[in-house]
């Protein structure tokens, strides 16, 4: 028995220890560790967008083809970590692009870090995510919404409106609380402080929901700043509107869902003047994109239906997976021409980080062209992993067809 | 073949019943023992297979009764479960531990909870709770973690649980569920509990030990027994095991057993009760009918042969005959009695030469319809003997059946009753010469009162007009009393051939009393032709009767009823006749008096009145009235006559003259006269008591009432000494003629103490000769005598003769009528000692009388009188 047990210990060390280019014979594996059960759209949509991307080259990358594959964590960082270790478990494994929650990388960051797992978020939008390791200790990007980012630009636009007293509504969880602390940050800025911070439980009933609304009424705030879940945010806003608060809510895109428009009609919507956060997507579809019709045009051959960017559900979803793919691939032709990158998986992945942070050629993406799109973390350079800046955000609202449209 | 005795037959009867009865009885313990063989060894397999169908079905109930036990202990820490912490902490949204640690802190210790465990998706422990980190707890994480795999490869389930046995009675159970994250089975809660299986077991409800075997002891025990039953409990890793109790289960099936048999016996009673009774209805009774017959058969021999002994040797004829009537056979008595012999009657209808002339046609019919008929007949008949006298027989003729009931011929026996049938006749003769003398007068040989009774009760319903007249002769008792009582019978018998003569036949003429004839005519007779007869009757009546050379005239009141004019019923013709006749004698005698309207209307008042004066007097409406009397001279209250008053509940207050003499028709008189004087004498015992003086009162009396005994008892008992009671008399009295008693009577009472007066000299027939025989204390000068006397001088002298008698007789006077001053003022100089009227006072009640009494003032009275008499003069 004994003998039996080592030699297979043997030979799977000795497996392990075989050239890279033997590893990669059946192709590169990029992973999506997204949630496909409870609201699978915005993990959809990244698919998507990244194999709508990788498809502008025939699907394959450095000579090698790439292959998506999905893993589902249902929003639990527990399973996300499982999903790592599936990862880490596949020598193909490149890459893993995340989803829409921030929760299981503020929890495992330091893990996926330190097993130099690629991550790529084209959505996730806590602050700290990138922000967790300096220099190519860091493997996490992001092409998406940074709340450091988000906090600053939902607040300057209260400002802009002419709010001077506003209220901070914020899901109580780590998500909401770094919103709180960004946003509270910016407000400093201005020399402002909220006039009221709610935070909300994410199992809020309508009767505690109203006694949040009854605050924010008696505050007397003329705007509410809300970072909600689509549950809460479905939650708080109907009670908004129905106690008849006389505000106006600008929200960030936590509260983008599917059923969100449903529950909160387009005439309680208009009421409150709801707008919430989304990078300019729609603004450029609607400005006319030469890299957006190519991205549709990819995009329908995968899927018949599409034919604007509208049509797909959690379009932000779509067009930050189609740029991300875009840098992906551009990172990994550069790093295939490192000798790391035959040096197993560990080392291939590394090569990859490393091209990631310092990518030699421009990138030519839906929301902008990328030059580069990423560097190195340092203590000055926080946002070194971040692709997107202000410039990228825009407002949007639901029009009477629940359809996502820019504001002007 | 010995003849066997209805007892033997019965005994026999009985006994072959009785042995059928058993051998069906026999056939039914048989059957039941067959049946219950059969069930015994058909249920054997049958009971096998469901014995361990039981075992199998309570194991699994078992089982599964287990399962909610656990999960009843499982619940408790449901809300740990989808605690939010907890849930937090599963999913890995939260990375601090305390606060889901401090959730579970709280179950922990709490309803045996030993430890809890959180497991995240893997499997991989999170979270753990309990008891010190000893190998033990090691060991129990493993085993969790075992439990929590099992939950997480079977999402759906609720609970899953496991079960570690202990050393010791506690066991330990591990309840594992899942944590669910929006729907999703993120983790597993997994608690361990301790718990005393055998209070467990206890709420369990079997048929046998229960007990608790993990996998590894389910294995050990099925190698070691095979009678054990074991049961997976559903979501655990352990096995109910159920060690039978055979016994129960055996007994559970021996009753069953015994059930079918129960049945089976129960139901084969009704075929095998059926068969018995058809057996004994179709076979037994037929063959007891047999021996019935055979016993009655050579009985009938026995009794034939009796009889024909008898027959031979009875003193009566006895004539057998065929269905045509001819003679068949005769026993010697028949020759012996009529002499005909034998063979003179054979082939005869006895008949043809027995019967003569003066048989009895009508008998002979009956006889010969009863044979036509097949029907038995008794009768008697006149036969003739051989030499033609005639004698009674009482025959006795009935048809003789043979064994099918069908007449074969007739046999009649024949008994001479003609000594009988002569007492008989003479007893008839006498019972009628009886009836005849109960219903007619010997002297007249004129039905009787008892008679006429009879006819007028059977005219009761009779619709026909009726006509009765009612003949009473006058005076015919001076006939009598002048010559005698044979010529008063010939007279009786002139009178009886007289009606005789002259009714017709369909009328009766009844002698009803001495001197009392009734003619009640045939039905539909007029009025008018009663009354005629009546008439004729009357002017024959009236024409002299010459007896022994005496001649005699008497004459005959009638009275004439009929009904049909509406006015009588048949029930009431002889009353109505009767008040005819008593008219009749009132206006005169010897004249015809029909019942008309007018004395229908007399009657029907009177009864009417009758009825009420008897009510009358049970209600007490018959009450005493007084009449003060005065003296003379001082005006003073000198004393009362009584008098008697009805007080009619709608007629008012009624003198005597409206009743008395009915109530003398009613003889209710005397009830009448005892209760006034009764009342009478109380009220005069009351004025005295109350301190008014009554020095006399005086009753009025019938001449009948003094003779009465007890009437002195009565005055006696209320003992009014400081009155004298005096009785008033008719002046009638004076001129009829009383018998010695009355007489005595009066003496006596006179002796006693008691006055006796006459009331309305001068009314009537006034004897001075009777005056002087009586010797009344008083004499009541009539009121009309009195009434003249003011402004006639002839009524003056009058009263002043009557005034000079009294004197010479010393008999006291009494002025009725006083109703003037002048009245009074007159009398008072005439000299009369009493004065009673209207001008002192009326007749009054007892009460009033008291008031009147109390405000009379005698001087005042008589001065007025004065003073008014000397003013009328002055007027006049």
């Amino acid at each position: 028995m004994f003998n039996r047990l080592s030699i297979a210990a043997l030979f799977l060390l000795a497996l392990a220890g075989l050239p890279s280019q033997a590893d990669l014979a059946d192709g590169m594996n990029i992973y999506i560790d997204a949630d496909f059960s409870q609201e699978p759209h915005v993990g959809e949509a990244i698919e998507l967008g990244l194999k709508s991307a990788l498809a502008d080259t025939g699907g394959r990358i450095a000579g090698l083809p790439v292959s998506v594959r999905r893993l589902d964590h249902r929003t639990s960082p527990r399973r996300s970590k499982r999903n790592f270790a599936t990862f880490l478990e596949d020598r193909n494994a490149i890459a893993m692009f995340g989803g829409k929650q921030s929760p299981p990388y503020l929890t495992y960051g330091a893990f996926i870090n330190a097993n130099q797992v690629p991550l790529l978020l084209g959505w996730a939008a806590a602050a700290p995510v990138t922000r967790m390791a300096d220099g190519n200790s860091n493997y996490i990007f992001r092409l998406s919404v940074d709340d450091s980012q988000a906090g600053p630009f939902l607040v300057d636009q209260a400002l802009a409106e002419g709010c001077q007293d506003i209220a901070l509504v914020l899901v109580d969880t780590g998500w909401g609380r770094a919103n709180l602390d960004t946003m509270t940050a910016a407000l400093a800025a201005k020399q402002r402080t909220p006039a009221l911070t709610v935070m909300v439980p994410t199992d809020t009933g309508t009767a505690t929901a109203r006694n949040m609304a009854r605050d924010v009424a008696k505050s007397g705030v003329q705007c509410v700043l809300a970072v909600l879940t689509v549950d809460t945010g479905e939650t708080v806003l109907a009670a908004l509107h129905e106690l008849a608060v006389p505000v106006d809510v600008l929200a960030h895109w936590g509260i983008v869902g599917a059923g969100f428009p449903l529950t909160v009609t387009y005439k309680m919507r208009e009421t409150l003047r709801l707008r919430f956060l989304q990078t300019c997507g729609l603004s450029i579809e609607r400005s006319g994109s030469k890299a957006l019709s190519r991205a549709i045009a990819q995009a329908a051959k995968l899927n018949a239906t599409i034919h604007n960017l509208s049509d797909i559900d959690a379009h932000a979803g779509f067009v930050h997976g189609y740029d991300l793919g875009r840098i992906f691939r551009a990172a990994a032709e550069q790093a295939a021409e490192t000798d790391q990158w035959s040096d197993g998986p560990i080392a291939r992945r590394a090569a990859l980080r490393d091209a990631l942070a310092a990518l030699e050629q421009p990138v030519d993406g839906i929301l902008k062209v990328y030059h580069p799109p990423f560097s190195d973390l340092s203590q000055n350079r926080r946002d070194g992993h971040e692709a997107l800046g202000k410039e990228s955000l825009c407002l949007a609202k639901f029009d009477e067809e629940n359809r996502i449209v820019p504001v002007q | 073949m010995k003849a066997l005795s209805r007892g033997e037959i019965n005994t026999k009867g009985f006994s072959f019943r009785y042995r059928f009865i058993a051998l069906t009885f026999v056939g039914y313990l048989t059957a039941v023992g067959a049946a219950a063989f059969a069930v015994s060894v058909g249920s054997g397999p049958v009971l096998s297979a469901w014995h361990k169908q039981t075992i199998q079905e309570n194991a699994e109930a078992n089982a599964q009764s287990v399962r909610i036990l656990l999960r009843e202990i499982g619940l408790k820490t449901l809300s740990l479960a989808t605690d939010p912490d907890v849930v937090k902490v599963t999913v890995g949204d939260e990375t601090n531990l305390d606060r889901a640690r401090d959730r579970l802190q709280g179950f922990v210790g709490l309803d045996d909870l030993l430890e809890v465990y959180i497991f995240d998706f893997e499997a991989h422990a999170l979270l753990r709770y309990g008891e010190e980190d000893t190998v033990k707890a090691r060991f129990d994480r493993i085993a969790s973690a075992h439990v929590a795999r099992g939950v997480l490869s079977n999402p759906e389930e609720e609970f899953r649980f496991s079960f570690r046995p202990g050393y010791d009675l506690t066991d330990t159970f591990i309840v594992a569920q899942p944590i669910r994250h929006r729907g999703f089975v993120e983790g597993v809660l997994v608690a361990e509990f301790a718990v005393d299986t055998s209070t467990l077991m206890a709420q369990i409800a079997t048929i046998g030990t229960v007990t608790l075997a993990t996998p590894f002891q389910h294995r050990v025990l099925r190698e070691v027994t095979h009678d054990v039953v074991s049961v997976p409990v559903e979501g655990g890793d352990f096995f109910v095991v159920l060690h039978p109790d055979n016994g129960v289960v055996a007994t559970a099936g021996k009753e069953l057993v015994d059930r079918v048999l129960f049945a089976v016996g129960f139901f084969l009673t009704m075929p095998f009760c059926v068969m018995s009774i058809a057996g004994l209805r179709s076979i037994v009774a037929p063959h007891r009918a047999l021996m019935e017959s055979q016993f009655a058969l050579r009985a009938n021999q026995k009794k034939l042969s009796e009889l024909a002994d008898i027959a031979q040797r009875a003193n009566d004829a006895i004539v057998t005959t065929d269905l045509e009537g001819l003679t068949t056979w005769v026993n010697p008595a028949f020759t012996h009695i009529t002499g005909f012999t034998s063979e003179e009657i054979l082939g005869r209808k006895p008949g043809d030469v027995l019967q003569g002339l003066d048989t009895d046609p009508v008998v002979r019919q009956r006889i010969a319809d009863a044979l036509a008929a097949r029907e038995p007949i008794r009768t008697e008949i006149l036969n003739y003997l051989k030499d033609g006298t005639p004698y009674w027989n009482a025959i006795n003729i009935a048809p003789q059946l043979d064994e099918h009931g069908q007449p074969y011929g007739f046999v009649a026996i024949a008994t001479d009753v003609t000594e009988t049938r002569e007492a008989q006749d003479n007893i008839l003769r006498a019972k009628a010469q009886i009836e005849y003398q109960a219903n007619h007068d010997p002297l007249t040989g004129l039905p009787n009162r008892r008679a006429l009774d009879d006819a007028l009760e059977r005219l009761k319903d009779d619709d026909d007009r009726r006509v009765l007249v009612r003949i009473d002769l006058d005076h015919f008792k001076n006939v009598n009393d002048t010559l005698g009582h044979a010529a008063g019978d010939y007279v009786l018998t002139v009178v009886s051939d007289l009606i005789v003569s002259h009714v017709r036949k369909g009328d009766l003429a009844a002698r009803v009393g001495g001197d009392e004839f009734v003619i009640l005519m045939e039905r539909a007779t007029e009025v008018e032709h009663a009354l005629a007869l009546a008439e004729r009757l009357l002017r024959k009546i009236q024409k002299e009767i010459v007896f022994e050379d005496k001649t005699c005239r008497i004459g005959a009141s009638f009275g004439v009823a009929a009904t049909g004019d509406g006015m009588l019923s048949n029930r009431e013709l002889l009353l109505g006749a009767d008040s005819a006749l008593y008219l009749a004698k009132e206006q005169g005698r010897s004249c015809v008096v029909s019942y008309t309207e007018e004395l229908h209307n007399s009657v029907v008042k009177n009864r009417n009145i009758a009825k009420e004066i008897e009510v009358g007097i049970l209600n007490g409406e018959f009450q005493p009235f007084f009449h003060p009397q005065f003296d003379a001279k001082t005006f003073e209250f000198s004393g009362l006559e009584v008098l008697a008053r009805w007080l009619h509940p709608t007629r008012g207050v009624l003198a005597p003259k409206e009743f008395l003499s009915i109530a003398e028709h009613l003889s209710v008189s005397g009830d009448l006269d005892a209760s006034i004087l009764e009342c009478g004498l109380e009220a005069v015992h009351e004025l005295n008591q109350s301190g008014f003086h009554v020095p006399k009162v005086s009753f009025n009396v019938v001449a009948s009432r003094l003779e009465q005994p007890t009437l002195p008892e009565i005055v006696h008992q209320l003992s009014l000494q400081e009155t004298q009671v005096c009785f008033e008399v008719l002046e009638s009295v004076l001129v009829e003629e009383q018998s010695d008693l009355f007489q005595n009577r009066v003496d006596l009472l006179r002796e006693i103490g008691f006055g006796i007066e006459v009331d309305d000299f001068g009314s009537g027939h006034a004897s001075i000769i009777g005056l002087t025989k009586l010797a009344p204390d008083c004499m009541k000068v009539d009121q009309r005598l009195i009434f003249p006397i003011v402004d006639s001088l002839s009524a003056r002298k009058m009263i002043r003769a009557i005034v000079e008698i009294a004197r010479a007789l010393d008999i006291k006077l009494t002025a009725e009528g006083v109703e003037t001053a002048a009245h009074a003022k007159l009398l008072s100089e005439f000299g009369y000692d009493t004065l009673q009227g209207f001008y002192f006072a009326k007749p009054m009640s007892a009460p009033d009388l008291k008031r009147f009494l109390t405000n009379y003032n005698a001087a005042e009275v008589r001065a007025a009188c004065l003073q008014q008499s000397i003013e009328k003069q002055r007027a006049g």
